[in-house]
């Protein structure tokens, strides 16, 4: 029974495996000339601004994130249903269109309250 | 299986009720019409649930609908009115988006109404979410008040850590048994049994224990219902302890029921400690709120007594509990909060000649209280003697025992606060004014506390026909 799962502990330590060789063996390759600019963390190109370890970010950053989130789910449902409508009928194109008015209601909400203001 | 979609026509129309409230949130002034729109809405539901046929399987066996289902619902519902208006009473109290709070008070109410119809874990772990997630925004509500973030902060952390335990176990009965449909599990149950089936069976027994705040998870309890907003802690104290029942009695009775040797002992300890624990704990409180949830923790150990018993009187007697149980609280609860509107004030000391400012008043609270504790005639005499009859009857001798000796221990602490309201002569005797609707609301509460202890006669009969859904 157990021995069934034995092809996934191997295929676990061959990944373990090769991600640690391919580090240590460039690490042995390559060339090693760290500068300060180089090491700083990448912020989508942006200069970093203060210490990350202080823990402190705008809770703002989450509302935005949630409200992708929704629609990222949102697409997820889409393509499927746009690929079974055919079979599904008139019930499911309506279901559908619920789903998406409860999300847009959800949108008009954050909006009209304010969540898409940068500046409080 | 079909989809049979008007089978869920209640929840439907509380769905677009709530839709509506949010659509109005956007133009309306006085955000207590929301509260009122809300009401509505609530009525609207219960037209609903009168009509909807008792009986059925919607949505491919996802969800149920059974006479035990729609009595939890009216249960609901009930509660989802008698907390909108307490909730119109505190708005002046409330700082910020005064309107969403009726919203999330009906979005609680809905996952709880889905919770009493849930027939598999999928929906049985969305709905209990959907409540939980509305009443950790609730508990947080009062954002300037340190005591309301301690109360929501610890509610959400303790609720996590529930939530896990209990998807861990539904993952384990998962695996055991290749099912997440009550009915397939209970059907593969039968087959045969391993040690995962009663790992799985402990973890969601354990994170269970959170909704009905019994041991262990039971600490969050006193400083939530202290800190929350009071209309919140009437909606956790009646609200999502019964949606709490309901799911432990549909897990327990009719899933795990043929494997009920294996979870009848641990039940029958909760049940003893809990009683204890929580009879003991209520003495010293001197917040009236505090006070009432450690008696709210004695009260899940008696309803524990009932799912220990795990007969048809058992679950009979439960729901007559509850039945007795919301109208008790919620009887408490309005007159705690309409007078700490005058006084500012949830310390049990604050009570003192309550009786001569507003006689009203104090004798809901009186009724509420003495409910609670068990005094005949009223409900709460009944759902005690129902639920030490169930125990007696299938030989849980020492756990009735300790039931009544504790209910009489709990008639102290329900008796200080009766005694400061009656015997204390006030500094202040200035009456409180009471409108006609907030009268009426008052005399029906304490006339249906009053008409289930006297007359319990119809009611515990149609709910004896109702519990044999559970076996």
């Amino acid at each position: 029974m157990l021995l069934d799962y034995l092809p996934v502990l191997i295929m676990a330590v061959f990944v373990a495996f090769i991600a640690t060789m391919t580090l240590f063996v460039s690490s042995l390759v390559r060339p090693s000339r760290p500068y300060p600019k180089k090491n700083q963390p990448y912020e989508c190109g942006v200069d970093p601004i203060g210490e990350a370890s202080t823990g402190r970010i705008r809770i703002h950053y989450f509302v935005i994130a949630i409200l992708f989130i929704i629609f990222d789910v949102e697409t997820l449902y889409l393509f499927p249903w746009a690929v079974v409508l055919k079979e599904i009928g008139l019930f499911g194109y309506i279901e559908m269109f619920i789903f998406i008015f409860l999300l847009l209601i959800g949108l008009i909400y954050a909006w009209v309250k304010g969540a898409l203001e940068w500046e409080s | 299986m079909p989809l049979n979609i008007h089978l869920l026509i209640p929840e439907l129309v509380l769905l677009s009720f709530i839709i509506l409230m949010v659509i109005l949130d956007f133009f309306v002034r006085d955000k207590r019409q929301i509260g009122v729109v809300g009401v509505v809405g609530t009525v609207v539901t219960g037209l609903a649930l009168i009509l909807v046929p008792k009986k059925g399987s919607a949505l491919m066996g996802l969800v149920i609908q059974d006479p035990a289902a729609v009595f939890f619902k009216f249960l609901f519902l009930i509660v989802a009115l008698s907390i909108l208006y307490m909730a119109i009473l505190y708005d002046e109290r409330i700082k910020h988006w005064k309107g969403e709070f009726y919203i999330l008070i009906l979005f609680a109410i809905l996952g709880m109404m889905f919770l009493a119809s849930a027939y598999d874990f999928i929906t049985l772990f969305v709905s209990l979410e959907l409540m939980a997630v509305s009443l950790y925004i609730l508990a947080t509500y009062m954002k300037d008040d340190t005591r309301s973030i301690e109360a929501g902060f610890k509610y959400l952390v303790t609720g996590a850590l529930a939530s896990g335990f209990l998807l861990y176990g539904i993952s384990f009965l998962y695996g055991y048994t290749g099912y997440t449909g009550f009915e397939e599990v209970a059907g593969a149950l039968g087959q045969g049994r391993g040690g995962f089936l009663t790992l799985g069976l402990f973890l969601v027994i354990l994170g269970l224990t959170f909704k009905l705040s019994s041991i262990p998870f039971y600490i969050w309890a006193p400083d939530v219902y202290e800190g929350s907003p009071t209309p919140v802690t009437a909606l956790i104290a009646a609200g999502s302890k019964t949606a709490g029942f309901v799911v432990a009695m549909r897990l327990l009775f009719t899933v795990l029921g043929p494997v009920k040797e294996e979870w009848i002992g641990l039940v029958v300890f909760l049940s003893g400690a809990t009683i204890l624990l929580g009879n003991l704990a209520a003495m010293p409180q001197k917040n009236i709120k505090r006070m009432l949830a450690y008696a709210g923790i004695g009260s899940a150990g008696y309803l524990l007594i009932g799912i220990a018993a795990a007969s048809i009187l058992g679950a009979e007697a439960m729901m007559f509990y509850l039945l007795t149980y919301i109208f008790a609280i919620i009887g408490s609860f309005l007159a705690i909060v309409i007078f700490s509107r005058v006084s500012g004030s949830d310390s049990i000391d604050a009570y003192i000649g309550l009786s001569r400012r507003s006689p009203l008043l104090a004798a809901t609270l009186f009724i509420g209280l003495l409910s609670l504790a068990g005094v005949p005639p009223l409900g709460g005499f009944i759902a005690k003697f129902y639920i030490f009859a169930a125990a007696v009857k299938e030989g849980l001798i020492g756990l009735a025992v300790v039931g009544v000796v504790m209910a009489i221990v709990s008639m102290y602490y329900f008796l200080l606060v009766v005694k400061r309201m009656y015997l204390i002569e006030p500094e202040v005797v200035e009456p409180i004014e009471l409108n006609l609707l907030t009268r009426a609301t008052l005399y029906g509460v304490n006339i249906v506390t009053i008409l289930l202890g006297i007359y319990p006669g119809p009611f515990t009969d149609w709910l004896m026909e109702v519990a044999k859904d559970f076996f």
